[in-house]
């Protein structure tokens, strides 16, 4: 199988660190890349599940850029409807009706949801719901979960990151995840001091296995933080829309009071919201909270088709189904060359661990020979699927990573 | 750590910051000069034919134990023996005033080789001070011998924080346990750190199976540009002139230890 090359990437790349900080930062910085010299940095075109390199490597992409795209990328549905309403009003001095329509949608679709709030990235939506929480309660103690992301504000980085002080993080206690005992503890220790818990719906941390909630576990967090008068703060970024179009707590049978959207809200379009209970609506009207974009008509529109695309098509179950067989087509071939991928999460965007070697570089190496021969895969970051793969494109994958094993195997 | 008067110096007991600037100017510093005996011709013969065990004893805290003999230095954080020279440090504010500002330690023996301590010695640390404080002047060799003595005392200067201070130990506890293997490339030279028996430390030689993250850098000239603040590790990373593997949060968290180092040390 031929393996791919990327000259002009590098090419590329040395131009950016010239100018910008890291080259590229944040997540999509070479670091997750390992190694950093058998990925592509720079895209040209997409298409469907695909994106081709500035060397004209194509790939089928499992990281659908890190969760937003989910019907593919140019899907023209969506790129229709954000068309059609920038050709009529996009940004300008008053909000779009679409805001409303969009907010309507939203309301309907997520039974938790009274209310809708839009802003453009996860963060601004995960810190608004802290802000909310802190206003409905008069409380300044958060909790969250050892591991959890929810984005990169200060409160919600580690102490011992550049830029970060002890002062940003003195509010927030953290918990290991499935731990009720701990939950209990972190509330009692700090009684009538904690606003709220900000949670994924299931743990999704990077470089370790994820988890789903135990049994009885969500149910427990709302009966403790009902005791407690806290608010429960579902950050469903990432998860939102790819597992229950209603909110992933409703695949998990929990009751949040506030949920946090994105990613996969608008196909790629920027967006985000936030939606909360009737309870909390006075407590978020009286938080100040705005952003220069976030009244764009036009990612508001993109989200209405994506989300009622979305529901015409059953996303969650053909990315359930999808992911499950392709899951079990891995599981066969690491097997038939003798290793054990070990694959956790949901099937639509699950993690995934060669356990043959404890520092992982065998995985490593893995993951970057498939991304050369075109199927890009990042070691240690759950990928995803979206609703463009198709059994082609599994079958595609599977031969792919059939012949990385055989590489991995043979120089071993 | 709360402040309180010394009654023989009369100077401010020490606040945290100082406790953990002595450990490192004891436990990082001064074991550079067995490295650079050994890399650097110049401080060689500063220490030619000299015989003498000199020990810094900082009262109620850290000790740092140099022996001199054959042309070589050896260190060890305890008396190995009754040694020619004891200074004696009285805080660690005392003890980082000693190092930062020249101020003296107090001498309780070895009156007779004042002239060793202020000729031979002194010139033999202003020396490692010219490598570790670096300069644009170095020629090829010096370079080299800049990039070891940096790297080691970093590494070495994490085992201080790991112990010692609060945010150090926050990032270290929620790091994977493992042994991190920092290379440079085209001078064969590698320093370790890690996890063993539950505390993490510099670790002079690990068998290779033990190492669970690497750090590489491809050469001298990019080891020099990350300690200079030239390169950026993640600029670095995408032009392939830093390579990682393994459990990459050992090596994320031990870069934002590694940062804190500047803290207490320029």
């Amino acid at each position: 199988m031929q393996v791919y090359h990327y000259s002009e990437n590098q090419k590329w790349f040395e131009r950016a660190t010239r100018v910008i900080p890291c080259g590229i930062y944040g997540h999509f910085s070479p670091a997750p890349c390992i190694p950093a010299y058998n990925y592509p940095f720079f895209s040209t075109r997409t298409e469907g599940c695909r994106f081709w390199d500035v060397d004209g490597n194509e790939f089928i992409d499992y990281m659908c850029a890190y969760g937003p795209m989910i019907l593919g990328y140019h899907n023209p549905v969506i790129d229709e409807a954000f068309i059609n309403q920038s050709r009529q009003a996009d940004i300008n001095s008053v909000a779009s009706t679409k805001m409303v329509e969009l907010a309507e949608l939203m309301v309907d679709l997520i039974p938790a949801a009274d209310w809708a709030f839009f802003a453009k990235n996860g963060a601004d939506v995960t810190n608004y719901a802290v802000m909310v929480a802190r206003a409905a309660t008069g409380r300044k103690k958060i909790i969250a979960i050892k591991g959890g992301y929810h984005g990169t504000a200060p409160w919600m980085q580690g102490v011992g990151h550049p830029g970060v002080t002890e002062e940003d993080v003195a509010n927030i206690i953290r918990i290991p995840w499935n731990d009720l005992k701990a939950l209990e503890q972190a509330l009692e220790e700090n009684y009538g001091q904690v606003a709220g818990f900000i949670s994924s719906p299931y743990h999704h941390p990077t470089f370790v296995d994820n988890e789903y909630p135990a049994e009885g576990y969500w149910q427990g967090v709302e009966k403790l933080l009902k005791k407690h008068g806290a608010i429960l703060i579902s950050d469903d970024v990432r998860t939102g829309f790819r597992i229950h179009l209603g909110g992933s707590n409703e695949f998990f049978k929990f009751n949040p009071d506030l949920i946090c959207f994105c990613k996969a809200i608008a196909n790629g379009y920027p967006i985000s919201a936030l939606v909360g209970k009737e309870e909390l609506r006075v407590a978020a009207s009286k938080v100040f909270h705005t952003g220069s974009y976030w009244y764009s008509g036009s990612y508001m529109a993109a989200a209405i088709a994506n989300l009622n695309e979305l529901k015409r098509l059953n996303a969650p179950e053909y990315l359930y189904n999808l992911g499950t067989k392709f899951n079990e087509g891995l599981i066969k071939i690491a097997k038939d060359y003798g290793f054990t991928l070990k694959i956790t999460g949901h099937p639509s965007m699950a993690y995934y661990r060669i356990t043959d070697d404890p520092t992982m570089q065998l995985h490593q190496k893995w993951c970057a020979e498939c991304t050369k021969r075109g199927a890009f895969f990042t070691s240690h970051h759950n990928w995803f699927l979206s609703m463009a793969h198709t059994e082609a494109d599994i079958q595609k994958t599977l031969e792919i990573c059939d012949d990385a094993f055989k590489f991995i195997k043979s120089s071993i | 750590m709360g402040t309180s008067s010394c009654p023989f110096c009369k100077t401010e007991q020490s606040n945290t910051k100082d406790v953990i600037k002595s450990a490192l100017y004891l436990r990082a510093i001064l074991p550079c000069l067995v490295d650079l005996v050994q890399l650097d011709k110049q401080a060689k013969d500063l220490i030619r034919s000299t015989n003498e065990k000199i020990y810094f004893s900082l009262r109620n805290g850290e000790k740092a134990f140099l022996q001199i003999e054959d042309d070589k230095i050896t260190y060890s954080p305890k008396k190995e023996a009754t040694p020619s020279i004891h200074l004696l440090l009285l805080t660690p504010t005392h003890a980082v005033q000693v190092f930062e500002q020249g101020k003296n330690p107090f001498l309780l023996r070895g009156f007779t080789k004042l002239s060793f301590l202020k000729k031979n010695f002194d010139a033999l640390t202003k020396r490692l001070e010219y490598f570790l404080k670096g300069s644009q002047d170095y020629t090829e060799e010096e370079q080299k011998i800049y990039v070891i003595l940096q790297l080691k005392t970093a590494l070495r200067a994490a085992e201080v924080l790991a112990e010692k201070e609060e945010i150090s130990k926050k990032i270290l506890a929620n790091t994977p346990q493992g042994i991190l293997k920092i290379a440079v490339e085209d001078i064969d030279f590698s320093v370790y750190f890690g996890s063993l028996q539950g505390r993490w430390q510099y670790i002079d030689k690990p068998s290779e199976q033990s190492v669970s993250s690497i750090l590489s850098l491809k050469d001298l000239e990019t080891a020099k540009l990350l300690l200079t603040n030239k390169l950026d590790t993640f600029a670095g990373l995408g032009l392939g002139k830093v390579y990682i593997a393994g459990i990459i949060p050992i090596v994320d968290n031990m870069g934002l230890v590694l940062g804190r180092i500047t803290e207490y040390l320029s």
